[in-house]
């Protein structure tokens, strides 16, 4: 990248963080207009990042064009997060930066971590997140919604951050011999037999241990081989442990987040009529407890 | 020229990322705050996945999936939180929190 390209990114960066400043819930007078002048900016802002991915990074061909398209969803997307002023706005436009970053995960042949990004990130979370906005939130917008605070420190914050990695990018680093490596030519990495990015098996996995890598010569006839297969023996030889150690953090913190959130009843400050009924539903656990089972 | 994987994940990651932190520092909203931290686990999967594909190998990606093993449970824990804060005060607001600032 050259010394032009990095100036050019810092003044699309520029731009940007000066339009998200101005999207950001303000309870000024003048907010309406400078909402309207910071989405003009900002949208301009995209254009111009399109602008730079197809002039200094390249874009040619329906993969790196899918690419550019999904980059500026995510990014658009991720902006209204930040700024729309109801949360349950905010969580649907959260579900459309998951889904831009599937597509960006599918565009590298990562089809595994894209469904579980869809699953687990779309799905699960996404859906508590929405419970506990339904659980509590009140009606209508409130104040602290509509009012950012510290908007200048935090964007000028944001703008730091991503400049600097802008400007490391730029540094020549020692693997960049491999630099050649392309979104078009890497879609289908992993389902060629005969790319290093996984050992191709002769017969898949045999009973009694993991499967052995196929024969030079054979490399060609071997079945294309799924990334879900690949990742699969990934997590379950090498990140083994890891997996079990993620299923004990899994269990801990469900039970955590249980804890956390029960309710707790103070017994002093229970009426008469209420502690009765409590007497009366422990007792009848302890009689169903006692009770015959036929 | 073709795009440069890499370059082009890790700039986007960055920028996820950057605009997370973004709406962390910027919302008083405890539940958009816990959003923008999961803004910010989307960057740091595209960045992995990006560095992923310069490596060549499927370690990256391997890591991204134990991310959102992490970012699940994030996300358990802060909920359970915000629940039991909202029912303390009545309200999402971050700063009906601030007693420690002085």
């Amino acid at each position: 990248m050259s010394q032009t390209a990095l100036y050019v990114l810092y003044a699309i960066l520029a731009a940007g963080a000066a339009g998200l400043y101005m999207i950001l819930p303000s309870t000024r007078a003048d907010a309406p207009r400078l909402r309207m002048a910071g989405a003009i900016l900002g949208t301009a802002a995209l254009a111009g990042l399109a602008a730079y991915l197809v002039r200094w990074i390249g874009a040619q061909g329906l993969g790196n064009g899918l690419f550019v398209l999904f980059a500026v969803l995510a990014i658009a997307a991720a902006v209204r997060v930040v700024t729309h002023p109801r949360p349950v706005y905010c969580v649907v436009y959260f579900i459309l930066v998951v889904l831009a970053s599937t597509g960006l995960s599918l565009l590298v042949a990562a089809e595994f971590l894209a469904m579980a990004l869809l699953i687990i990130y779309g799905g699960a979370i996404l859906v508590t997140y929405i419970f506990v906005i339904m659980l509590a939130q009140q009606t209508g917008e409130s104040l602290y919604d509509r009012n950012a605070r510290e908007p200048l420190a935090a964007v000028l914050m944001g703008f730091l951050l991503v400049a600097a990695t802008a400007q490391a990018l730029t540094v020549r680093d020692p693997i960049a011999a491999h630099a050649g490596q392309t979104v078009s030519s890497f879609r289908y990495a992993v389902a060629r037999p005969s790319d290093q990015t996984v050992r191709p098996v002769a017969d898949g996995p045999t009973a009694n241990g993991p499967a052995a890598p196929a024969a030079p010569s054979q490399q060609s006839d071997a079945p294309p081989i799924g990334n879900t297969w690949a990742v699969g023996q990934v997590l379950m030889t090498t990140y083994v442990m890891a997996v079990e150690i993620a299923g004990v953090l899994l269990l801990v913190a469900v039970v955590g987040a249980i804890a956390i959130a029960r309710k707790r009843i103070d017994p002093a400050a229970l009426t008469p009529e209420e502690r009765r009924r409590l007497e009366e539903r422990k007792d009848l656990h302890q009689r169903g407890r006692q009770a015959a089972p036929f | 020229m073709d795009l440069d994987v890499t370059h082009a994940y890790v700039l986007t990651g960055g920028l996820l990322f950057a605009i997370g932190v973004t709406g962390f520092l910027a919302r008083r909203n405890l539940i958009v705050m816990f959003l923008a931290t999961e803004l910010m686990f989307q960057g740091v999967i595209l960045n992995l996945v990006g560095f992923g594909v310069r490596r060549g190998d499927l370690h990256g990606q391997a890591f991204a999936l134990f991310l959102l093993v992490i970012a699940a449970v994030e996300a358990g824990v802060a909920l359970g939180l915000v629940v039991l804060l909202f029912r303390r005060k009545g309200t999402l607001d971050a700063d009906a929190w601030a007693t420690m600032k002085g």
